[in-house]
Parts: C-alpha cells; sequence; structure tokens
C-alpha cells in the first residue's frame, strides 16, 4: 500500500532522468571536452579550452546578438498586436466567434510548414507578395536575401505564428477581470483610453507578463525558421544560437564545443526567466 | 454616430486580421491544385483549371506517405507512453501529495529545457546505443517533454475527483492500481483526452530533435517537408500539396477540440 505512491512515480522518473537530466549532466562533461566526431575516437578532458574559444569566436557573439534581436523583436510585436486582438474581440459581436476559431489556427501549425508558406510567397520570382506590392507601387526587397530585411522577415513569420498563442492568453486575463470595477469607472466618467492605461492594463499584467515568459523561452530557442528560411545568413545576420549550435554539432562535428554553446544557452534562458519571476513577485 | 464609426472601424480591424491570419494558408492550398507551369506563372493566377497531380505526384509516386506513416508513429507512441507515466504521476502529487513542491519544479524545469540543450549529448549517446534513425529514438525523447505537460494538467482535473467516489471503490474490494485505471482514469477522461492532443499536435510538429536523430530510415513529416528539394530546386506545387496533407490532420483537432484545448492550454499556461 505504501509503495503504490513510489511506484506511480517510477515511470515518469525514468523517462525525465534517463532523456533528459542525464545527458544535461552529460553534456556538462561534453563542454569540457574536445570531441570532434570525426577526428577523435572519444572525447578527450580539456577544461576550459571550450570557453576560452567562445569568446575568442566572433560567430558566437553575433549568433547571441541575432537572437536577441530577434527574441526582443518577435516578443514585443506578439504582445502589442495580441494585446489589440484580446481587446478587439474581447466583446462578443459579429464575427467574434469565427474570429477566436481561426485565430487558434496558426499556432496549431507545424513551424515547418509555416515556413515554407512563407518562403513559397515570399518567393523573388513569382512570390504572391511581390505581386500584391506591385499593385500598390511598392517594389519587393529580396526578403531574405538581404541583410537589412533578413531579420524583420523571420521576425514577422514567428509573429503571424505565435501572436495568436498571446493573445489568447490575454483574453483569458481580460474574461477574469472584474466586471464592478469597470462598471464603476465607466459611472465616474473615466474616458475609455483612462480605463485602459489605469484599469485594464494595469490589472492585465499578470497575464501579460506569463505570455512574455512563455514567448520568450520559446522564441530564444527558436531554429524551424531560420532552418528553412535563411539556414542562418545573409553574413550571419540571422544566425540565431539553436542554428549555431546545431552548425558546429551536426555540419562540423565539433560535439564539445556545441555542447558548451548549449549550455550558454540553457544558463541565459534560466538567468532571464528568474529576473522574470522576479520582477513579477515584486509587481 | 461616433459610437458607431468606432463599431465599423473596430469589425473592419477584424476582418483584416481574419485575411492575414487565412491568406497563407488559402494561397498554399490554392497552389496546391495548380498544374506544375502556372504555379510560377508571375503575376499569379487566381483562376486555373485545377488538378490533383500534385498530390498524386508528391504523395503516391515519390512515397511523401511513408513520411506521414513515421509521424504518425512517432506520435501516437511517444504521446501514450506520456499518457501513462505523466497521469500516474499526476495522481500521486493530487492524491498522495507525492514529491511535493521539488517535484512540481523539476517537472516545469524540464518541460521548459530547450531542446538544443539536451540534443547533442542526446545524439552521441544513442550513437552509442545505435539508436540513431530509429523509432525508439523520437519515442524515447518526445516524452520528456510530454510527460510534464501530462502531469501539470492532469493535477488538476484529479484533484476534482470526488474523495468519496475512490473510497466507495476501495471499500468494494477495489485494489489501489483497480481504483486509477478503473475508476480515476475514466472519470478524468476528458482531461486526459485535452492534454492527449496537445501532446499530438507537439509531437506532430517537432523539427530538431527529428532532424538530428534520424535521417534515413525513419524521417517524419516536419522534416520530410524540409528537404523537400531536388537539385532542380523545390518543386512548390508538390511542396503545397505535402504542406497542406500535413496541416489538415492538426487543423481539424484544433478545431473539433477547441473548447477543451483552450481550457487546457489556459490551464497550463496560468497554473
Amino acid at each position: 500500500m505504501k509503495r503504490v505512491p513510489l511506484l506511480m512515480m517510477l515511470p515518469a522518473l525514468i523517462v525525465l532522468v534517463g532523456v533528459g537530466v542525464f545527458p544535461l549532466g552529460n553534456s556538462l562533461r561534453l563542454a569540457m571536452s574536445r570531441w570532434t566526431l570525426t577526428k577523435d575516437p572519444a572525447p578527450v578532458f580539456a577544461g576550459a579550452e571550450n570557453i576560452r574559444e567562445m569568446l575568442a569566436d566572433p560567430r558566437f557573439g553575433r549568433s547571441l546578438r541575432a537572437t536577441t534581436v530577434f527574441t526582443v523583436g518577435a516578443v514585443t510585436s506578439e504582445l502589442v498586436v495580441g494585446l489589440g486582438l484580446a481587446l478587439l474581440l474581447a466583446p462578443r459581436r459579429r464575427f467574434t466567434g469565427l474570429a477566436r476559431t481561426i485565430l487558434l489556427i496558426p499556432m496549431m501549425m507545424t513551424p515547418v510548414v509555416v515556413s515554407m508558406y512563407w518562403r513559397f510567397m515570399l518567393n523573388g520570382e513569382f512570390g504572391v507578395v511581390k505581386y500584391l506590392l506591385s499593385l500598390v507601387g511598392i517594389d519587393a526587397p529580396i526578403w531574405t536575401g538581404k541583410v537589412a530585411w533578413a531579420m524583420p522577415t523571420i521576425i514577422v513569420i514567428d509573429a503571424w505564428q505565435w501572436t495568436p498563442f498571446v493573445y489568447l492568453i490575454l483574453l483569458a486575463g481580460l474574461q477574469s477581470l472584474p466586471l464592478d470595477v469597470m462598471e464603476a469607472a465607466r459611472i465616474d466618467g473615466a474616458s475609455t483610453w483612462q480605463r485602459f492605461w489605469r484599469i485594464t492594463l494595469p490589472l492585465l499584467t499578470p497575464f501579460i507578463y506569463i505570455a512574455a515568459l512563455l514567448r520568450f523561452m520559446d522564441a530564444f530557442r527558436s531554429f524551424d525558421i531560420v532552418f528553412v528560411l535563411t539556414g542562418g545568413g545573409p553574413a550571419d545576420s540571422t544566425l540565431l544560437a539553436s542554428m549555431y549550435v546545431y552548425m558546429q554539432g551536426l555540419r562540423f562535428f565539433n560535439m564539445g564545443y556545441a555542447a558548451a554553446l548549449s549550455y550558454v544557452i540553457v544558463l541565459i534562458v534560466m538567468a532571464a526567466a528568474y529576473v522574470f519571476i522576479r520582477l513579477e513577485r515584486e509587481h | 454616430m461616433r459610437k458607431r464609426i468606432s463599431v465599423g472601424l473596430q469589425n473592419a480591424a477584424i476582418v483584416l486580421v481574419l485575411i492575414v491570419v487565412t491568406f497563407p494558408f488559402l494561397w498554399v492550398f490554392l497552389a496546391s491544385f495548380k498544374p506544375k507551369q502556372e504555379v510560377y506563372a508571375y503575376p499569379p493566377k487566381f483562376i486555373f483549371r485545377p488538378t490533383f497531380e500534385n498530390y498524386t505526384q508528391a504523395l503516391i509516386r515519390e512515397r511523401f506517405y511513408t513520411h506521414f506513416i513515421d509521424s504518425a508513429v512517432v506520435t501516437v507512441a511517444s504521446t501514450s507512453v506520456a499518457l501513462v507515466a505523466g497521469s500516474l504521476v499526476a495522481y500521486g502529487i493530487a492524491r498522495h501529495r507525492l514529491g511535493g513542491t521539488p517535484l512540481r519544479f523539476f517537472l516545469l524545469a524540464m518541460r521548459t529545457l530547450p531542446a538544443i540543450a539536451i540534443v547533442i549529448p542526446i545524439y552521441t549517446m544513442f550513437r552509442e546505443l545505435r539508436l540513431l534513425d530509429t523509432y525508439w529514438a523520437l519515442i524515447l525523447v518526445y516524452p520528456v517533454y510530454m510527460t510534464p505537460l501530462v502531469a501539470w494538467i492532469m493535477v488538476g482535473f484529479f484533484r476534482e475527483i470526488p474523495r468519496e467516489m475512490e473510497e466507495a471503490a476501495l471499500i468494494d474490494g477495489c485494489s489501489q492500481w483497480g481504483l486509477f485505471w478503473r475508476v480515476v482514469v475514466p472519470v478524468a477522461a476528458p482531461g486526459l483526452v485535452a492534454v492527449a492532443i496537445l501532446n499530438f499536435i507537439g509531437g506532430w510538429n517537432e523539427f530538431l530533435f527529428s532532424l538530428i536523430l534520424t535521417s534515413r530510415n525513419v524521417q517524419t513529416t516536419p522534416v520530410a517537408a524540409a528537404g523537400f528539394s531536388t537539385n532542380k530546386g523545390i518543386l512548390w506545387g508538390e511542396m503545397a500539396a505535402v504542406g497542406v496533407t500535413a496541416s489538415i490532420p492538426v487543423i481539424a483537432f484544433a478545431l473539433i477540440v477547441q473548447k477543451r484545448l483552450v481550457r487546457g492550454l489556459t490551464l497550463g499556461a496560468v497554473q
């Protein structure tokens, strides 16, 4: 009888420790080793060599910068547009039922397939975006081929897919707001703007934090879009951290260096998540 | 009057959003029925004689359907593993106060672990174990992310089950295991279905692990779609057919279980 609860834990622990914790621990060992699959038969202990290499590696710096720009750009635009959508669709009227259903679709779709859709639409020779822009007299740039345009392009695609997720959380937040407070403010003569800035937004803050945290953690490890659309280029302008780890590990087979890089990503995500949660508590 | 203009503007905004959201899907859907030359026509054609050529060519002649089979095998198997492991641990947490806060934190931490952080050591580990490029590689890895989700959402559902119901079953001579499988699981079935669907979608869409851990024998749909190019470049008509087919199960799931899904998602997000 007493043993039953422990047995209940067992399958989950086997899975999580065997394929999660154990590799993560192993990765620490790898991160301190030199192991090029094509050259070395086994990992050779190398201490802090990978850290030194990282500090001297310009591509690592570029990938961190690209990841930061991408994450901040994507999460910010998703929060702003998502909040707008939630406010727009919170009251029930014509279209809202249909709109709420349709908005679920992008985030359910396979990110790779979404990226392929956009690659097709943004094509420089026969892409429909080029055509639509030409109708209003705009000459479309080579979206993923120019340094200035590649990053905004992948940010827009990420926002297309994930704004609905932010909207969903914020809509749940809006629906949980106390109606009597809003009503009282209206009766006291507060304008729409005042009600938004002074009441709705402050009450919605916890939900905005959650949406931002969840999106941040996903955006920071984003991989699929750049893999399909840019491969990290042009000139490393969209070399997101995950893409760089993939290159080092699976193209150059530098397992030790790739493991060290991936550890840095984990530490950054953890540190940022910690700061986030602290900020939310203080609020 | 001002109010009416504002409502009109809001409706216009909603319609605009719906166009932006649906357009990519509609455009690719349209392209998937275009004859080969018309896919590459510029200016793009909106009216054409539809054909199933892209579908038969890509799915049947080039055997793309095998990737759907691979995806289905991996997704169903890993979701099943996660449902069993996750609901057992959730029941332990809900009824026996198993593990306390550390266990719940551990589950959350595993769920948020970036895939890229463990894929390199898993690759080297599976290389030793000769598991690379097998169904097992993905069936073993996906539950790392699926199990915590099942556990987090199911704890809430299990707590809602009245204790009296379970006590009555025990008095009637049911064993602990019998209680779990015959009483608890059937009662919590709606929750299990919702979380199974969330995991199914997650597994169906997963790319990074599949790209790195499998190659020839096993190739899931996203990896095959990303590699869908030949030396002549990407065959966009066939690509569109594959993209539409790959999206259908996911969209169908999303629409069928919309309400439950929203509840499951928000529960998981807000808790």
